[in-house]
C-alpha cells in the first residue's frame, strides 16, 4: 500500500486541525490534514440545506473574540478573503408584550435599553462591562491563548493582582448566583442567565463561575463571516496549501495512530495507506477517539486510560432548524425600535429566568419543551450574498438533549422532527409575526 | 494598474474550470481561478441532505468523471478522489415483478485509466435478456460482442475529442459509413422511440433504453444526437457506466482543487466576475463585481455558460460585424431539456424490490429504473404529462430511477441508515412561478413514494426519516451557470451538438476576433454528467495551437 511522508500528520480538519496545520505550513513544515468528512471545516460549515442558493451555517454562526484570537492576524486571514461583519446590535431578547432587551457593541446603548427595564441593572451592567473587559484583557483572553498552567500556578497567578483576586471570587459561584446578585429585574436576569449558560455552563453548578464574565463579555463580541462560516475554513485551507507543502485529504478513514516505543510514528488508514510523520502526529479530535480508538490502550498507562474514560460529555447538544425565508423578519418589538430588525443574535421564547431553568430541567429528563426557546440569527440581513436577491435565511439553535427520552434514535423519527419544527416556527412567529407559514 | 496578475485567469470553479486551470498550471503558468459562489465545485457538490448526518449530491451524482484522463494527468486518486463500481450497473424493475439486470462488463484501472472489457459478463447480460425476450437475446448475442463495443468506443472518442475540423476524423461519421457497424445514416434522424424500436424487439428493453436516455436529458419523442444512442445502448447492454463517488461528488472538486493548489495555482471564492477585459482584440483580464481588476498576461479561460459570457462578461465588447448575429443566436439557444426532479430520501431501511424474486441482484443496481413497458405511453404521454406538472396535478405514472449509495459507501448516512436518490424528468424553471415550485416541491415526495411502493413495498412513509426534492428552481438558484435549472448548461439536442455547439462559430472553444480567450465551458461540448469533456477537449485545442503538454499522445483519447 502507498506510503506518504510528512513532517506532521494532523488528524481532523475542523478549525483546530486547520489552524495548527496553517501555522506549521507557514513555518515551512510539510503537513497533511486527514479528515473523515468529505470536506474540511468541521463546524465551519456553510451548506445549501433548504433551497438552492440559500446558504446555511449549519453549525457555527457567531464567530466570537475574532479581535482576540491570534490566528487571524498571524495567518493574515483577511488577505485570504476572510472578512467579518460586526453588527451594532449584538443580542436581542424580544418579549411577548412587544418590548425587547438589546445589547449593543456600544455599552451606552446597551445601558439605555436595560434602563427601560431597570435603572439599577443598567448601572450594574455598565460596571460589569468595564470590569469584565479587564478580566478578559488581563486573564481570560491571555489564558485562552497560552498553554494551560498547572492549577496551582494558575491560582497563585490570579491571587497576585486585585483583578485576579476579584475574578477568582466568581469561581465557586453558580451562574444563577452571579446573575441574581448582579441584576434585579426579571427580564434582565432572564437574558443574562441564558447568555451565561448557553455555551455549556450549568445554571446551578459552581466551580466554573469565572467563566461567566467571559460569557457575558463575549456576548457582545460576535461577528459574522462574510460569505458564510465556511469561508474561514477556505482561507485556512489556502494558508495551508499555498506554500506548496501542505496537503488536505478528505473522506479518509483512520485505522490507527502508529506508536513505536512510546513515539507516534504516523497514521494508518483503513485502506492500508500510511502517512508517516517525521516529527509528530497532531490530533484535533476528541480524547476518546484519539487515545482509546486510534492509539490503543496497550500504548498508554493505566492511569491515563482511566482519566480518558472519565472524560464526560456535555449534558446537552443543539437542535437546529434552518429555514429559507421570502422576506426578512419584522419583529413586533421593532415598532418601538427600528434597530431590532437588524440584530445579530436573537434569544426568543424565554420570558422569565424560570423559563431558562425549566428548559435545563427538561433537558436533564431528555424532554423537549412545548414552549420552545432558542437563539436565532438572520445572517442575510447583514450579508445578502448568502441568499438569492431579496431572500433571507434563518437559523434557530435550541439547547436540546442528545439522548431524547426513548433514546437518541427518536431524533430519526420523522414525526418528532416535523412536530418540533412546527413548534420552533411557532415561537419565531410569536416574536416576528410576519414570518407566517407561507413566508417560510 | 491591475490589483493582481496571473498568466492565466480562469472564470468559474466548477469541474470544467478546475480541469482547465490544472492543465495550465501543469504547463508552468501562474493561474488564478475565480468562483462566484461560496465554494468551488459548481455541480460537483455534496450537501448534508435530506437531514444532517446524511449526504446527498444535489447535482451530479453518478460518478462519470472516471473516464476522463484528467484522473491520471493530475493523479486524482492520490488526492482523495476514489470510485466504487457496483457489480450491477443498471436494472429495470417492472410492475409485474420481472426485471432486467445488467452487470458491469468493464474494469477500470485507476493508475492508467485503461478500461478492459469482460466478455463473460456480456454473456451473462445476454442471458438475463433472454429471460425477458429470447428474440432480443438472439440479436444481442450476434451483435453485442463486436458492434456495441465499437459503438461505445466511438462515443468515447466523440466525447473526449474536440469536434472534427475539416480533414480530421469524426468517429461517428466513420461508424455511419461503415456497412458493418449496424448503423445507417437514417438513424441520425430518428426519435429515441424510433431508434430503440428499430434496435430492440421487446418493449421491456425499449423502455429500459428510453428511460436511460431520459437521464441524458431527452424524452422518448425527441430526436437525439446519434452519439447519445451510442452511449446509452452500451451502458444498457454492456453495463458500462459511472460508479459511486466515494464520500460524495464534492470530492471531485477537492481533488482537483488540491492538485491545482499543489501546482501553485490560486483560487478565490465569493469572487463574482463581472467583465472580461478585452483590449486590441485580446482578452487581457477580468473585472470583479467589487471593482477589482485582475490581469491575465497570457489568456483568459471561461467555464461559464455561453449566454452569461455574452450577456454579462462580454457585454461591453464589440464582437465585430457578426457580433449582433452571434448574440441573437446565442440568446435563442434551447434550454428546455435537462431539468430534473432530484429527490433525496433518508431511510431506516433500504428499499426491497418485489423483483428480487426474479433476480435478487436487481436491488444492487447503480441505477434502478422503475416503470412499465408501455412504449406508446412513454412516446406520446410521458413528456407531455411531466411538463404539465403543477401543484395538485401529477401524472398517474412516473418513471423513476433510484440509487442508494449507502449500499456501497456507508459514509453517506449514519450507521445503519440509508439514503436514496430518485430522479424524474422536469422542465424549465421559468415555466412555473416560485410559489408553484415551492408547492410542487412539497407535493413531490408523496407522489414519488406512491410510485416507488409499486416496486418496493417497504417504501412507506414509516420508513422515511426525511426528504428533500431539488427542483429546477433550486438548481437555477445554486449557480448562474444553470440557466433554467438545466444541468447540462445547454441540452444536447442535435442542433446543439458537436461542431454546431453552441453555434458553429464558437464550436472550437473560441470566439473569432478575441485572441487569448478560450471557452472550457459545457456550452461548447456535451456536458451532462460531470465528465469534464469540455475542459479536456478545449485544452486539446489549446495544446495544439500553443504547443503545450499533450499527455494524450499514445493513449486512446
Amino acid at each position: 500500500m502507498t506510503n506518504y511522508k510528512y513532517d506532521f500528520v494532523i488528524i481532523g480538519g475542523g478549525p483546530n486541525g486547520l489552524c495548527v496545520a496553517a501555522y506549521l505550513s507557514k513555518a515551512g513544515q510539510k503537513v497533511v490534514v486527514l479528515e473523515r468528512y468529505f470536506e474540511v471545516g468541521g463546524g465551519l460549515a456553510t451548506e445549501e440545506v433548504t433551497l438552492g442558493g440559500f446558504y446555511h451555517n449549519t453549525h457555527c454562526i457567531y464567530h466570537m473574540m475574532v479581535d482576540y484570537a491570534p490566528p487571524y492576524t498571524d495567518l493574515e486571514l483577511e488577505k485570504y478573503r476572510c472578512k467579518y461583519i460586526y453588527p451594532d446590535l449584538q443580542v436581542t431578547m424580544p418579549f411577548s408584550d412587544g418590548k425587547a432587551l438589546c445589547l449593543y457593541k456600544d455599552v451606552d446603548r446597551s445601558c439605555d435599553s436595560i434602563a427601560k427595564f431597570s435603572a439599577k441593572d443598567a448601572k450594574a451592567y455598565r460596571e460589569i462591562f468595564h470590569k469584565f473587559k479587564l478580566f478578559m484583557d488581563e486573564f481570560l483572553a491571555p489564558g485562552t491563548y497560552v498553554k494551560p498552567l498547572p492549577t496551582l500556578e494558575a491560582v497563585v497567578g490570579m491571587e497576585k493582582t486585585e483583578i485576579g483576586r476579584e475574578l477568582s471570587e466568581y469561581q465557586h459561584k453558580s451562574p444563577r448566583e452571579i446573575v441574581y446578585e448582579l441584576f434585579e429585574n426579571e427580564r434582565v436576569r432572564t437574558l443574562m442567565l441564558y447568555l451565561s449558560c448557553h455555551w455549556g455552563l450549568e445554571y446551578d453548578n459552581g466551580g466554573l463561575g469565572f467563566l461567566v464574565p467571559l460569557m457575558l463579555n463575549r456576548a457582545v463580541n460576535s461577528r459574522l463571516c462574510l460569505g458564510g462560516s465556511h469561508r474561514l475554513s477556505n482561507s485556512l485551507s489556502r494558508v495551508i496549501q499555498e506554500p506548496g507543502q501542505g496537503h488536505l485529504r478528505g473522506s479518509v478513514r483512520i485505522k490507527r495512530i502508529m506508536v513505536e516505543n512510546g513515539t507516534a510514528k504516523g497514521v494508518e488508514l483503513e485502506d492500508g495507506t500510511v502517512y508517516e510523520a517525521e516529527k509528530a502526529v497532531v490530533s484535533s479530535i476528541d480524547t476518546h477517539q484519539t487515545f482509546l480508538q486510534y492509539v490503543g490502550e496497550k500504548h498508554l498507562s493505566k492511569d491515563f486510560v482511566e482519566k480518558v474514560k472519565n472524560w464526560h460529555w456535555e449534558k446537552w447538544s443543539l437542535c437546529s432548524l434552518h429555514v429559507a425565508l421570502e422576506e426578512p423578519p419584522n419583529f413586533a418589538a421593532a415598532a418601538g425600535n427600528k434597530d431590532i430588525n437588524k440584530g445579530l443574535m436573537y434569544v426568543m421564547g424565554y420570558e422569565t429566568p424560570d423559563d431558562v431553568i425549566h428548559h435545563f430541567q427538561a433537558i436533564e429528563k431528555g424532554e423537549l419543551t412545548s414552549n420552545v426557546a432558542f437563539n436565532c440569527a438572520f445572517p442575510t440581513v447583514h450579508d445578502p450574498t448568502q441568499a438569492p436577491k431579496g431572500r433571507h435565511t434563518a437559523s434557530m439553535f435550541e439547547m436540546a438533549p442528545y439522548n431524547l427520552k426513548g433514546g437518541a434514535e427518536k431524533w430519526w423519527d420523522r414525526k418528532v422532527r416535523e412536530v418540533h419544527e412546527e413548534a420552533v416556527l411557532a415561537t419565531l412567529r410569536k416574536y416576528a409575526p410576519n414570518l407566517t407559514k407561507d413566508k417560510v | 494598474m491591475a490589483d493582481a496578475s496571473f498568466d492565466v485567469v480562469v472564470i468559474g470553479g466548477g469541474h470544467q474550470g478546475l480541469i482547465a486551470a490544472n492543465y495550465m498550471a501543469k504547463n508552468g503558468y501562474t493561474v488564478g481561478l475565480f468562483e462566484q459562489r461560496r465554494e468551488l465545485g459548481g455541480g460537483a457538490c455534496t450537501e448534508p441532505r435530506p437531514a444532517s448526518g446524511f449526504r446527498g449530491n444535489p447535482c451530479a451524482h453518478i460518478a462519470g468523471l472516471y473516464a476522463n484522463p484528467c484522473n491520471q494527468d493530475f493523479k486524482l486518486h492520490e488526492r482523495g478522489l476514489s470510485y466504487i463500481f457496483p457489480r450491477v450497473n443498471s436494472s429495470m424493475v417492472f410492475p409485474d415483478g420481472r426485471c432486467i439486470v445488467s452487470y458491469r462488463s468493464m474494469t477500470w484501472d485507476k493508475e492508467t485509466g485503461l478500461m478492459t472489457p469482460q466478455p463473460e459478463m456480456v454473456e451473462k447480460n445476454v442471458k438475463e435478456v433472454e429471460r425477458i425476450s429470447p428474440k432480443d437475446a438472439e440479436v444481442l448475442s450476434t451483435f453485442a460482442a463486436g458492434k456495441v463495443w465499437q459503438w461505445g468506443f466511438a462515443a468515447m472518442a466523440v466525447l473526449f475529442n474536440p469536434p472534427a475540423l475539416p480533414g480530421e476524423i469524426d468517429p461517428v461519421e466513420d461508424l455511419v459509413n461503415d456497412p458493418n457497424s449496424g448503423l445507417q445514416r437514417r438513424h441520425q434522424f430518428m426519435t429515441c422511440t424510433e431508434f430503440v424500436s428499430d434496435f430492440f424487439e421487446s418493449n421491456e428493453l425499449r423502455a429500459h433504453s428510453l428511460r436511460m436516455l431520459g437521464s441524458q436529458g431527452i424524452y422518448p419523442d425527441d430526436v437525439a444526437p446519434l452519439t447519445l444512442y451510442l452511449i446509452t445502448v452500451p451502458m444498457q447492454i454492456l453495463g458500462q457506466g459511472g460508479g459511486v463517488y466515494v464520500g460524495g461528488t464534492h470530492n471531485v472538486t477537492h481533488a482537483l482543487q488540491r492538485a491545482l493548489s499543489e501546482e501553485g495555482g490560486k483560487f478565490f471564492v465569493g469572487a463574482d466576475v463581472d467583465e472580461i477585459l478585452v483590449k486590441n482584440g485580446r482578452a487581457c483580464g477580468i473585472k470583479l463585481a467589487d471593482g477589482t481588476e485582475i490581469e491575465a498576461k497570457k489568456m483568459v479561460i471561461t467555464s461559464i455558460v455561453i449566454q452569461q459570457t455574452l450577456a454579462r462578461h462580454l457585454r461591453n465588447v464589440d464582437l465585430g460585424p457578426q457580433g449582433a448575429e452571434w448574440r441573437r443566436k446565442i440568446a435563442k439557444l434551447r434550454v428546455d431539456r435537462g431539468q430534473i426532479f432530484w429527490g433525496h430520501f433518508a431511510l431506516h431501511e433500504a428499499p426491497k424490490y418485489t423483483a428480487e424474486a426474479w433476480n435478487p441482484d436487481c436491488s444492487q443496481g447503480r441505477w434502478i429504473f422503475m416503470g412499465d413497458a408501455d412504449i406508446e405511453y412513454m412516446d406520446r404521454e410521458y413528456r407531455f404529462r411531466n411538463q404539465h406538472i403543477r401543484p395538485g396535478q401529477w401524472p398517474e405514472r412516473l418513471y423513476l430511477w433510484e440509487g442508494t449509495d449507502t449500499k456501497w459507501d456507508p459514509s453517506y448516512a449514519p450507521p445503519g441508515k440509508h439514503v436514496s436518490l430518485l430522479e424524474e424528468m422536469a422542465f424549465p424553471a421559468s415555466w412555473r412561478t416560485e410559489k408553484e415550485w415551492m408547492q410542487i416541491k412539497k407535493e413531490a415526495p408523496d407522489h414519488f413514494l406512491k410510485e416507488w411502493q409499486k416496486y418496493a413495498p417497504n417504501m412507506t412513509w414509516d420508513n422515511v426519516i426525511a426528504t428533500n426534492i431539488d427542483t429546477p428552481w433550486d438548481i437555477m438558484h445554486r449557480s448562474d451557470n444553470f440557466l433554467e435549472g438545466n444541468w447540462g448548461l445547454i441540452p444536447g439536442l442535435p442542433s446543439q451538438w458537436g461542431a454546431m455547439r453552441p453555434i458553429p462559430e464558437f464550436a472550437q472553444y473560441q470566439i473569432p476576433g478575441i485572441e487569448d480567450f478560450w471557452m472550457a465551458s459545457g456550452s461548447c461540448h456535451f456536458s451532462l454528467g460531470l465528465a469534464g469533456y469540455a475542459a479536456y477537449c478545449c485544452y486539446k485545442r489549446m495544446a495544439q495551437k500553443l504547443n503545450l503538454w499533450k499527455p494524450w499522445e499514445g493513449r486512446m483519447y
